[in-house]
């Protein structure tokens, strides 16, 4: 079974960085890349990416990861995926909130890493 | 016309003796005695009536001795009646005009144990009658003489008060009397002399039927023939002596002793009810010393809620929060102001069922604001039961305003502390995202073989070192302009500028931009420190919000001299501001695009760093056109 990994993240180096380490865990592996909540939206909501897996910014202009998150919960798709959030923040509020969502399956420290990777697969 | 005579038996006769009236006691006596038609008779046929008798020389006596310069005479005498014995006592009053007899009257008293015991009842009632109305000791000594002694035929009376070791006379009566109200001999007695002396000391009444013989008399005055003394307490100890004398061997009997010991308790009750009271009024003063010395109000309400009792403060209070003029006995409506009346009525209906109660209101008075604490407490009588109710009005306000400037405190602590935090958070963050990013590059660099995709990396690597250094300064700006005392100095401003590009030169884009230079002043006097943050920001801007799609981008800076104010104007043709950001643009963390770089301080801590200088910072800004600050700086400093 091929996987299909979203990243949403407003930093482009942080984009690239995420992108290559996991090509290096798993080159199997399908990326996708979107630059803000509102075009991940659309890729997921028109059927064109349909992820396993997503890996999702906390701090963006515009829609910041939570309010992705809302505008997931109304968008009519089959969610068969874990999101994991990926943030350099360590405000507690933000770690609870994270917590308190149930589609949310773990929350990650940037930068992102092969052991990191390793860890959300088991 | 009749003189005064004021005798049991009574009887008036004309100047030939014969009877013209006789009172009812003297008509009975005059029956006992069988005197047959007495009404007719005559004095001579009365004495006649008598030959033999004991008392008839007496009465011959007193008729001879009456005389126009001696009209009143008075004496007495014994009467053996069978197993007692009576003292008469006897007068007889003359009328004359130009020296002719024209009246005479005659009287007598029937001196018994059990007359002297019926008058001294009835004395004593005209005794409490007017003891009632005095309120000094000394004065009721005199009472005592006037309303008692002096009329249970006694020849002298004196009271004598203890002072320490001497009895003091204060009062008299007869012989020892001088004047309206004046004792003849003001000497002092000695507790351990004389009858009087003894009985002060031994707290016991003593009566001698002669003083002759008696191992206590001792002669004061005149060689008395009989003495009585008795003892006047007052709370268990003695207080003073009552002393009576007579010239006449045996003329005190137990009676006088017994009737004096009376009197003295009489005196001893009306002393104690006197004491007692000036005690409970001296209590009452004490206590409404402590409820006056309160700034507080207190008000004690019976049951039907009328006013029973206020301190002063109450009633001063009263008049000057609500013009009430508090009245004991008034309704509730005369005392409670009708916005309260609701409150009171349930506190105090509460209070009358045994609850202590506590109510807060405010009050508005000649554009002051009061707090008030009201405190409602049952009102019991020693035994438990309640009569009514008190209410404590307490000035809060000093208390209030304490509490509420506190919590003002608090919660602007709480504020500020929550923006700290908010602060921190968002500063970790914004300095961990480029880090994160350096430490993920680092990661690839370790892991790739190929050179060229490494100097991609590298390239990464200044970018966000560079985002995190300029971010780290623009926090240390922040926190200096916050710490630093302002220092005015002359400042050469060419030199600032050339220092600022220094900096700006690495700076992606700066190369892309066309720098102009107006500079009307060479220098100005200003804060350094602050003057520097100022243009760093501004040209920072500049540069990063050039609009890549205009051929050529520029960024006009000029620096002129107002008459108050340095006048620094910093222009660009870049991407703009839309109108509608304009008024948060000095906001923390405020980006016009949130896409935008930055942290979204820079124009915060420019705001900060201007007001600091007392100056002023104004955008004019069109959308696609370009953006234009002006910064006005006070020519002299706030702190000069």
């Amino acid at each position: 079974m091929s996987k299909v990994v979203l990243l949403i993240d407003d930093n482009p180096i942080d984009l690239m960085i995420n992108e290559k380490t996991i090509e290096r865990y798993d080159s199997s592996i399908t990326i996708h890349k979107a630059a803000s909540g509102k075009e991940a939206l659309e890729m997921l909501g028109n059927g064109s990416v349909k992820p396993n897996c997503i890996l999702l910014d906390i701090k963006m202009p515009v829609m910041n990861g939570f309010e992705f998150l809302d505008e997931l919960d109304k968008l009519e798709i089959e969610k068969n995926f874990g999101i994991h959030m990926l943030s350099s923040s360590i405000d507690p509020s933000d770690l609870r909130e994270s917590d308190e969502r149930e589609i949310v399956k773990s929350y990650i420290e940037k930068p992102l890493s092969i052991d990191k990777l390793t860890k959300i697969e088991a | 016309m009749l003189g005064n005579i004021r005798r049991e038996y009574c009887a008036v006769l004309d100047s030939n003796q014969d009877f013209l009236y006789q009172n009812i006691a003297f008509k009975q006596l005059m029956k006992v005695y069988e005197v047959q038609n007495f009404e007719s008779l005559a004095l001579s046929d009365l004495i006649q009536r008598f030959e033999g008798a004991a008392f008839l020389p007496y009465w011959q006596d007193a008729i001879d001795e009456v005389s126009p310069e001696n009209p009143r005479v008075e004496f007495s005498y014994y009467l053996d009646l069978g197993e007692t014995r009576a003292r008469i006592q006897a007068e007889i009053q003359a009328v004359y005009e130009d020296s002719e007899l024209l009246y005479l009257a005659i009287g007598m008293d029937e001196v018994t144990d059990i007359y002297l015991k019926h008058r001294f009842e009835k004395l004593k009632s005209n005794f409490l009658t007017r003891a009632i109305q005095v309120s000094d000791e000394d004065e009721l000594m005199w009472v005592l003489v006037d309303e008692m002694l002096s009329k249970l035929y006694f020849e002298d009376a004196l009271v004598l008060k203890r002072k320490g070791d001497l009895l003091i006379p204060v009062a008299a009566h007869g012989n020892q009397r001088k004047g309206e109200k004046g004792v003849k001999s003001l000497v002092k007695v000695p507790i351990n002399i004389g009858v009087t002396g003894r009985v002060a000391t031994t707290g016991e009444a003593y009566l001698t039927g002669n003083c002759a013989e008696d191992e206590y008399y001792i002669s004061r005055y005149f060689n008395a023939g009989s003495e009585v003394a008795v003892p006047i307490f007052l709370r268990g100890k003695v207080f003073g002596v009552i002393n009576c004398e007579s010239q006449q061997l045996d003329f005190f009997r137990p009676i006088h002793q017994e009737l004096l010991t009376k009197a003295a308790e009489i005196l001893q009750h009306r002393m104690e009810e006197m004491n007692s009271r000036a005690e409970l009024i001296k209590l009452e003063q004490r206590h409404l010393a402590i409820i006056n010395s309160t700034p507080n109000s207190f008000l004690l309400f019976d049951k039907e809620f009328r006013l029973m009792s206020y301190n002063t403060s109450a009633k001063k209070a009263w008049s000057y929060f609500s013009e009430i003029d508090l009245k004991e006995g008034a309704p509730q409506e005369e005392v409670i102001p009708e916005s309260l009346r609701k409150v009171f009525g349930e506190m105090g209906q509460m209070s009358l069922q045994g609850e202590h109660k506590q109510e807060f209101l405010s009050w508005h008075r000649k554009g002051q604001s009061y707090h008030l604490k009201l405190s409602f407490a049952p009102a019991q009588n020693p035994d438990g039961e309640i009569f009514g109710f008190t209410m404590l009005v307490e000035d809060d306000t000093e208390l209030f305003n304490a509490n509420q400037a506190l919590r003002e405190k608090n919660s602007n602590l709480e504020r500020s502390n929550k923006e700290l935090d908010k602060f921190v958070y968002s500063i970790s963050h914004d300095l961990r995202a480029p880090l994160s990013s350096i430490m993920g590059l680092v990661n690839l660099i370790e892991n790739s073989q190929h050179l060229p995709e490494t100097k991609i990396y590298g390239k990464m690597l200044q970018d966000a070192t560079e985002s995190m250094d300029s971010y780290i300064r623009n926090i240390l700006e922040y926190s200096r302009n916050k710490r630093m005392d302002i220092e005015m100095v002359k400042v050469n401003v060419k030199d600032l500028l050339s220092e600022a590009h220094g900096k700006f030169r690495f700076i992606p884009g700066y190369r892309e931009l066309k720098f102009e230079t107006n500079l009307q002043v060479k220098t100005i006097v200003s804060d350094p420190y602050r003057l520097e943050i100022i243009l760093n920001n501004l040209i920072t801007n500049a540069i990063k919000y050039r609009d890549v799609r205009k051929p050529e981008s520029w960024c006009k800076v000029e620096v002129s001299e107002l008459e108050d104010y340095w006048q620094i104007i910093i222009a660009d043709n870049g991407v703009g501001i839309p109108p509608e950001k304009h008024p948060q643009l000095f906001d923390m963390f405020f980006k016009v695009k949130s896409e935008d770089p930055g942290s979204g301080l820079g124009l915060y801590i420019l705001k900060e760093v201007v007001d600091n200088l007392n100056g002023k910072a104004e955008v004019c800004s069109e959308l696609k056109k370009g953006t234009t600050f002006t910064i006005l700086l006070p020519k002299e400093g706030m702190h000069e």
